[in-house]
């Protein structure tokens, strides 16, 4: 009965996350996960820091195995990434890092959507030469710009003074072109601007469940 | 050209032409071998056998390095035999390969010898070296394969492949003239310092050797010359495409 309806919102749902846990070295990180994250909504994962935020985007993003549970609609479409750490190639200007990840990108619009993140005189230059924040700024600029079908942002505005949250936070809304956006922070007002649903964690079960009230992110019990 | 006065005085006050001579006779000796065709035949053929070593292991041992960082098991499976030809002494594989091979190609299959574990060792080393980042991020991302290639792996490996041609150029020509001199084939650098040897000529022997350390560095000043233009190309922007 239980599957049936399963497939039934697969319809609906980008991703189906049922029974997932993790533990390293027999330490549970988290278990009995069970999320359904409906297509094109925006989801905000807080947790205390070493709650396993990162660990399980990084399961979503297929690069660590969970030791149990499923996760169903993750492999219809392409994911995009903003992760803690920039990864961008250092010896790569702005526009060859986005390229590298969206070949196809046309120059007009890979130029205009970059001159609304970093400066105009940071075009020409290997992200090497950049500060923290305008690596970030890239970071964001090569999720958004991907033809991923999923945003998974692992801490996306860490780094970025007020004025550049701001605008990034309008970025992402506006960029985000209804895609399916799971993104963790430590701030409630990003949460906010981003009108995103929370799933806040529940330390005693060392599981995360979506907030009350919601009616968005459901939760199998 | 301090050390070459004191050079050529030191060969002055011994007065024995035959035990060492003054960088002048060299000169002079190096000048009258310049004018015979016998000479331009035995650099060039030596500078073509190196050569020939140097290029196939160059190109073997990126492949191996690329199959051992691909294929772990490969490398474990190849690691027995790199390990012996680093350790056997050169002297035994140029007897070996003068039994097997002749003196013809023995140069070649020197160099080879040589310079074939630095490649392997340090291609894969590179390999390895790439950011796991980075890699995590294509992986991610889904990069097209010669995009991860060309902008991950390949900044990555360079530096390694620089620093193994520094030393193995050297290598390869140190051994590989080595090789010459014990096999000693027809029209060859090897051949020439030989002769040198058995007719005591000291100043066609110090010639011999200012054209073996002139044609390595120039060797290798062109090998690297070429990996650190290959290194640059691709450049930085991805504006213009």
């Amino acid at each position: 009965m239980r599957q049936e309806k399963m497939q039934d919102a697969g319809e609906k749902e980008t991703l189906v996350i049922r029974a997932l846990k993790k533990s390293y070295d027999g330490v549970p990180v988290f278990k009995n996960v069970n999320l359904k994250l409906q297509r094109g909504g925006v989801y905000c994962l807080t947790a205390p820091s070493g709650a396993g935020k990162t660990t399980f985007l990084r399961i979503l993003m297929g690069l660590e195995t969970a030791d149990g549970g499923r996760i169903e609609g993750r492999a219809k479409g392409k994911v995009a990434a903003v992760f803690q750490e920039d990864r961008l190639c250092p010896w790569l200007d702005a526009a060859g890092n986005i390229r590298l990840v969206h070949p196809r990108i046309e120059t007009a619009l890979l130029q205009q959507e970059m001159r609304r993140l970093l400066p105009e005189e940071s075009l020409s230059k290997p992200v090497a030469e950049f500060s923290g924040g305008m690596r970030r700024r890239v970071s964001l600029l090569r999720a958004l710009l991907s033809e991923g079908e999923l945003l998974l942002f692992d801490e996306p505005f860490n780094g970025l003074d007020e004025e550049m949250r701001q605008r990034a936070l309008e970025y992402v809304k506006s960029r985000r072109n209804g895609r399916t956006l799971l993104f963790t922070t430590h701030h409630a007002e990003e949460a906010q601007a981003l009108h995103a649903q929370k799933i806040v964690w529940e330390p005693g079960l060392l599981t995360w469940r979506p907030e009350r009230g919601a009616d968005q992110a459901q939760e199998f019990t | 050209m301090f050390w070459l006065l004191i050079w050529q005085g030191i060969a002055w006050k011994l007065g024995q032409p035959i035990f060492l001579v003054g960088p002048w006779e060299a000169a002079q000796a190096l000048l009258r071998l310049c004018r015979s065709a016998d000479f331009w035949q035995a650099a060039f053929s030596s500078l073509g056998r190196i050569g020939a070593g140097f290029s196939l292991a160059f190109a073997a041992g990126i492949v191996g390095g690329v199959a051992a960082y691909a294929f772990p098991w490969l490398g474990e499976l190849a690691a027995p035999v790199i390990g012996l030809i680093k350790t056997v002494p050169v002297a035994s594989f140029v007897i070996l390969a003068l039994i097997w091979a002749g003196a013809e190609n023995l140069a070649v299959i020197i160099s080879f010898l040589v310079v074939f574990p630095i490649l392997y060792l340090n291609t894969a080393a590179g390999l390895r070296s790439a950011d796991r980042q980075l890699l995590e991020m294509a992986r991610v991302f889904r990069v097209r394969p010669l995009s991860k290639i060309w902008h991950i792996y390949r900044p990555a490996l360079t530096p390694y492949l620089v620093s193994a041609c520094q030393v193995a150029l050297g290598m390869a020509w140190k051994s590989g003239i080595a090789a010459e001199v014990i096999g000693t084939p027809a029209r060859s650098i090897g051949e020439q310092l030989y002769m040198a040897k058995v007719f005591f000529s000291t100043d066609e022997l110090f010639a011999w050797t200012a054209v073996v350390a002139a044609l390595s560095f120039l060797f290798e000043r062109a090998v690297l010359a070429l990996l650190k233009k290959a290194a640059a190309c691709g450049g930085i922007s991805g504006t213009a495409a």
